[in-house]
Parts: structure tokens; C-alpha cells; sequence
């Protein structure tokens, strides 16, 4: 977890200084705003993979931008958003949560499950779900803060354990008819932008002031820098940490609630593999996976640049294997321009 | 995606009306055993043990199937035994069961494969050991198979084909919405529903939509369709996990009445949705039927009696019309589906 302090580029806010000092959250907010021109943000490379890409397809698709695809293109990543957006909480401890995807099955199947089969008024199940990705979360911060397990094989099988219980509570059968609530969530619009766009844009900026203005933000970053450092500096490491994997489960709980109700369709079998894809859309956006360094909103464009990819490749009608070669091709090369950006920061500085 | 192997399946009962073309007819499986009448009474039933190695697949297609080859056990008074391997996919926990299957020494194995390739050496080893080995639901690529019993995915998406290029009147822009490419009964669904409708319909253009047996592929994937076409007049799709989110992004779009909608498989979700009015049909495999066969074909491999190496357990049109006997002729355990379903 040390290794993440060399990597770290000077000049950065509260980094710069003692890491993860608290009391240094306003010095780093400071700092941070007066090196903005000489260091672009650690989202930049997305971005700037977003808009190339976004060109590229506007002159090979006349279907690509139009209103109606770009709000589709909003409504296609907002639940990888809100995924990754909690991801990046645990990223920032140098920890990863690899059950995400589990988890929102999970909850997805459970609002199904007591929703459609049992019938029970939907602010009930509601809250049964989102205290089941309490428990989660709970769970996993335990075993990695509490008693040191490797937070990888933790929550590696939290994915195999959270998937099986969904399927296993339902029997592998499928539920569709989802109350107005939940479908209102996943499909309808306000005033043109689609509301699953709106919720996963509520998540990023919230959580983006979380993680830069607040104590428990800062706190995190810290620990991702060096957990010891972070301890001597008066960090409640233990009680952040299992926080931080609370948010990440929470977060994935209401991805499952928006899910279902974009796909009105719930049960054991969602999102599978989608893990791979959150923790890629946090990393292209820039969030370290060794800690210490990243933002909501590299989540948040991280996931844009590969729902444009996707969107692209699917109006172009390629195939689902180029798809895939795409994605890790544009992961494999926004870590490299970032990585070479640190380089750079770290030569001027 | 495992509701893609699940579907990999289909009735040998139904096919000649499949061949027929009339596949509107639902057969009951009520009149399929006999068993005391097939092998003239020769064999001894009760001393047979047949060991189900299954995919640990928990969802609503392989409860079916499983539901139909305890059944047949049952029904034979053969001794049975299912064992999965301990997560859904795990090849070599699958070689591990029928391993343990062929120390024991059972009279013939029933292998519903999580792998093409990787259960081969296992099928090889049954051979060696003289064990009649019936392959269920989807294809084990090597090793000597006794009978392969399935569903004719390339027959049942050219039911689909033909029935999508009826209903829109032989011309217009149709949606597909493809399984993954990197599993035969994938390719089997694209391959029937493209060269039957280029062979039928020429007049017809399929978009195609790729996925890997994902909701979530399949929904943005319509979405985009629909932005680069909006004068579709059909979407057929691959399995039924896509016909359900298929529903309410037509209605985001307003298409949901005049698109007409055809999914496959017969997932209870699906047919709950057809039931409402929200799906014009579904080819349906016969899970029940297939999961039943296989355990029949190999008791009857077990008992020395020569049995069809390709064993079709056909495919269904269920329609309004159609859904309520399709239903009824399968366990009470289908309706129960249905209504925990929607």
C-alpha cells in the first residue's frame, strides 16, 4: 500500500504537505485550485477520450448526435456511474470491491423478489433493500479493516456468496412488473434528461464534495497514501475504511434499485461480469487502484467514455467481441496517458 | 447466459410437427413413458443407477429441465443421483463429479457440459470405463457420445425467422437481438433466424444487436437500434432474458403496439408478458421434455437398447392462442413460475 506514495504527484493539495492530514483539507483545497492550470485533472485523459471518440462517430453515424441519442447514451452508463462512483470510494484506500456487480444483484433481486412475488408495498422493500447493501457493505469493511483480510479475496467472494444468495432466494426465476417507482426511476424523463441520468449525476456530485471537502474524503485519501501515515496523523482508519465499503455497497444497492427498474426486469443473473467493467470506468477516469488519488467525477467520465464506445460500435452495428476489444484496448491506454501525466507532474515539480 | 445453454435444448416428440410447420400444436409430454413397455421387460429397472452430472445452473430454465430428469428417474424407479459442480460454469468441478460418477460405477451418465472442450478427457473416461454417456442441453465437443439430446436451435430460430416475416408482411427492418457469439447454440440463433429469413423473406433487413447473453447489453443495444432505425417493425431476440427489457423500452419509444415482439426459450417472465398482451409470441424449447428424455435415453442406453444419436426435443410457437395448453402440458411447477414471476 506504501508503494502508492511514490507515485503520487507533488503539488496536489493536501498530498503535497503531511498526506491526509485533516486539519490540511482547506490548505489542500488551496493548493489544489492554484496548480489546476499547471496539472490537469486526473479525469483529463477521459475526457479527452470522450470527446475524440464522440467526434470520430458524429461523422460516421448521423444517428449519433441527436438529442435522443445522447440522452439514451446518459441513460445507458448511469448505473455503471453510480457503480463506479462507489467503487472509487474504495479505490481511494488502496482497496477494491470486486462484489459490486453481486451486490446489485442482489438487490435488485430482492426489490423483485418482494415487490412482484410477495406484493409488498414498494417503500418496504425499499428499505429491506437498502439494508441488505447495508449488511453487505458492513460485512465486507469488517473482514478488510476490522480483521485484515485481503480486501480482493474478500470481496472476491462476496461475488460468488452475494450472487448465489440472489438466485438461490428466488429460485433462479426472473421478475418482471416492477411498481411505478422503481420503473419511474429507471426509464422516465424530467424535463428531457432521462431520471436514472439525473440520480447517477446526483451520486457523482454529492460524492465529489465527499471526497474533496470533507474530513472522511480526505481521510480516505490518506489512508490509500499510507495507512500509517494516515494513523499517526489521527485518521479513524478502521472506521473510514468499513465506511468507505458501506458507501461502495450502498451505492451499488441503488444501482440495482435503477437497474431493475430500467430493465423492469430483475433477478440473480444481472449484470454478471459487470465488475470488470466499474473498476475499468473508475481507472479510465483517472482513480488510482493503488490509492490515495482519483475523483468521482473520473468515475463518472470514465463511464461515459465507455458508454459512448459502446453506443458508437452499436449504431455502427459491430459485434459484441469488438465491443470488448475496444474497451480494454481505451483502459489499457487511458492508465497509460495518465500514468505518463504523473511522470511529467512529477519531472516539473 | 446460462439461459443460453439452458436453451441449447429441445423435444424430439415435437418434431415432426415442427417439421410440419404447424408448430402452433403443443404436445403434451404426458404420453412420452412408457416405461415398462420399452425394453420388453428384460431389464431390471430398480438396479440401475444413473449419475446427472448438472451445470449447478440455478435459474428458472434448468430447475425445469432438472424437474423433467428427476421425474423420468422416478418414473423408471431407476436409482438417481444429481450432482452440480460448486459454482455454475466450473468445468473442473464438473470433471470431478462424473470422475466421482465413474468410481462409483453407474449404468449411464446424463452431462449437462458448463464447457464444450473442457469436459471431453471426462467423456473419455467413460468410454474406457464402458459407461454410456447422453449429453444434455448442449454440445460436448469430442470423447464418444451416446445421444446428444437437445433442442435444434437452428430449426427453432428459423420457426422464429419465418414467423417475424409473416407477421410484418415479408419487407421492413427487424431488430435481432443476438446471444453470444462464442456459444454454438449463440450462433445456431443467429445462423437459423439470418439464412432463413435471407432464404424467405429477402425483403426483410435484420439489424443485428450483439451481446453475451446480457439485459443490459440488449436494452442499449435496442435503444441505439432504434436511434439509427426508428421504422423497425419487429425485434426477435435470442433468449428471453432480452424479450423482458425489451417490453418497456418499446414503450419508452412509443413502438410497443405496432412492433411486434417475439422472443425464445419460454422463460416464465417472458410468458407472463405474453399472457399480458405485451409479446406477440415465443419459440419455446421443451425444457421439461429434454431434462425427461435425456434421463429415459439413458435408461435405455443402460439397459443395452440402442437409442437415436441426435435426439431433437423441438421447439414451440406459443402465441395467445397457444400459451394456455403449452402450459398445462408442462408441470404445475411452470404456473408456479409464471405467477412468481409477474
Amino acid at each position: 500500500m506504501t508503494s502508492a506514495l511514490p507515485q503520487q504527484t507533488p503539488g496536489r493539495g493536501q498530498r503535497a504537505s503531511a498526506p491526509g492530514l485533516p486539519s490540511a483539507a482547506a490548505e489542500g483545497e488551496g493548493a489544489k485550485r492554484r496548480t489546476w492550470r499547471a496539472e490537469p485533472p486526473d479525469w483529463f485523459a477521459a475526457v479527452a477520450g470522450a470527446i475524440l471518440v464522440a467526434v470520430v462517430l458524429t461523422f460516421l453515424s448521423d444517428a449519433f448526435l441527436t438529442t435522443n441519442n445522447l440522452t439514451n447514451v446518459l441513460a445507458q452508463t448511469a448505473v455503471l456511474t453510480i457503480l463506479a462512483t462507489g467503487q472509487t470510494f474504495v479505490l481511494l484506500t488502496a482497496g477494491i470491491d470486486l462484489s459490486v456487480s453481486a451486490t446489485m444483484a442482489l438487490a435488485g433481486t430482492v426489490l423483485g423478489m418482494l415487490t412482484v412475488t410477495y406484493d409488498w408495498p414498494v417503500v418496504l422493500a425499499l428499505v429491506v433493500t437498502l439494508a441488505g447493501g447495508l449488511i453487505v457493505g458492513v460485512v465486507n469493511g469488517l473482514l478488510v479493516a476490522r480483521f485484515a483480510l485481503p480486501a480482493f479475496i474478500v470481496t472476491l467472494g462476496g461475488l460468488l456468496v452475494w450472487r448465489g444468495l440472489a438466485l438461490q432466494m428466488v429460485g433462479g426465476i426472473n421478475t418482471t412488473g416492477l411498481p411505478d417507482f422503481v420503473t419511474w426511476l429507471g426509464q422516465e424523463d424530467v424535463l428531457g434528461v432521462p431520471v436514472p441520468a439525473l440520480v447517477a449525476l446526483t451520486v457523482v456530485a454529492v460524492s465529489a464534495l465527499v471526497v474533496s471537502r470533507t474530513r472522511f474524503g480526505v481521510g480516505l485519501r490518506a489512508i490509500g497514501g499510507s495507512v500509517s501515515a494516515a494513523e499517526r496523523s489521527g485518521v479513524p482508519v478502521l472506521r473510514y475504511k468499513i465506511t468507505a465499503y458501506v458507501v461502495c455497497s450502498l451505492l451499488a444497492t441503488l444501482g440495482g434499485i435503477v437497474l431493475v427498474g430500467r430493465l423492469d426486469s430483475a433477478g440473480g443473473s444481472l449484470g454478471t461480469g459487470m465488475e470488470l467493467m466499474v473498476i475499468s470506468a473508475a481507472a479510465i477516469g483517472g482513480v488510482s487502484l493503488f490509492g490515495g488519488s482519483g475523483s468521482p467525477w473520473g468515475a463518472f467520465f470514465g463511464a461515459i467514455l465507455i458508454g459512448i464506445i459502446q453506443n458508437g460500435l452499436n449504431l455502427l452495428g459491430t459485434s459484441a467481441f469488438v465491443q470488448q476489444i475496444a474497451t480494454g484496448v481505451i483502459l489499457v491506454l487511458a492508465v497509460a496517458v495518465d500514468q505518463a501525466r504523473r511522470r511529467l507532474a512529477r519531472r516539473w515539480a | 447466459m446460462y439461459y443460453s445453454r439452458t436453451l441449447a435444448a429441445g423435444v424430439l416428440v415435437l418434431a415432426g410437427v415442427t417439421l410440419a410447420g404447424c408448430s402452433s400444436d403443443p404436445t403434451a409430454p404426458d404420453d412420452s413413458p412408457q416405461p415398462t413397455s420399452t425394453a420388453g421387460g428384460e431389464c431390471d429397472y430398480a438396479s440401475l443407477s444413473i449419475g446427472y452430472a448438472n451445470p449447478t445452473a440455478t435459474n428458472q430454465g434448468w430447475i425445469i429441465i432438472n424437474q423433467g430428469a428427476a421425474d423420468a428417474a422416478t418414473e423408471y424407479g431407476v436409482g438417481f443421483d444429481s450432482v452440480g459442480p460448486p459454482q455454475d460454469g466450473d468445468a473442473a468441478g464438473q470433471a470431478t463429479v462424473i470422475e466421482n460418477f465413474i468410481s462409483q460405477g453407474v449404468d449411464a451418465l446424463v452431462i449437462a457440459p458448463v464447457d464444450a472442450k473442457a469436459l471431453v478427457p471426462s467423456v473419455e473416461k467413460a468410454n474406457e470405463a464402458g459407461i454410456p454417456v447422453i449429453d444434455v442441453d448442449s454440445f460436448i465437443d469430442g470423447g464418444e457420445i451416446t445421444s446428444f439430446v437437445a433442442t435444434d436451435n437452428l430449426k427453432a430460430a428459423g420457426m422464429q425467422a419465418d414467423a417475424v416475416g409473416e407477421a410484418i408482411g415479408g419487407a421492413g427492418k427487424v431488430v435481432l437481438i443476438n446471444g453470444g457469439q462464442g456459444f454454438q447454440t449463440g450462433q445456431d440463433r443467429r445462423n437459423g433466424f439470418i439464412d432463413t429469413m435471407a432464404a424467405n423473406y429477402p425483403d426483410v433487413e435484420v439489424i443485428e444487436v450483439q451481446t453475451e447473453w446480457d439485459a443490459q447489453e440488449a436494452q442499449a443495444g435496442l435503444e441505439d437500434a432504434i436511434s439509427a432505425n426508428p421504422d423497425i417493425k419487429a425485434v426477435a431476440q435470442a433468449w428471453d432474458g432480452a424479450t423482458v427489457t425489451t417490453v418497456p423500452t418499446l414503450e419508452q419509444a412509443g413502438l410497443l403496439e405496432s412492433v411486434y415482439v417475439i422472443g425464445f426459450d419460454g422463460a416464465p417472465d417472458a410468458i407472463a408478458l405474453l399472457e399480458a398482451g405485451k409479446v406477440e409470441a415465443i419459440v419455446a424449447q421443451q425444457l421439461y421434455v429434454m431434462g425427461y428424455t435425456a434421463v429415459e435415453t439413458a435408461v435405455q442406453a443402460a439397459c443395452g437398447e440402442d437409442v437415436e444419436e441426435r435426439i431433437d426435443t423441438g421447439a414451440l410457437m406459443l402465441t395467445p392462442d397457444t400459451v394456455g395448453e403449452f402450459v398445462e402440458s408442462n408441470p404445475p411447477i411452470l404456473r408456479e413460475f409464471i405467477d412468481q414471476a409477474s
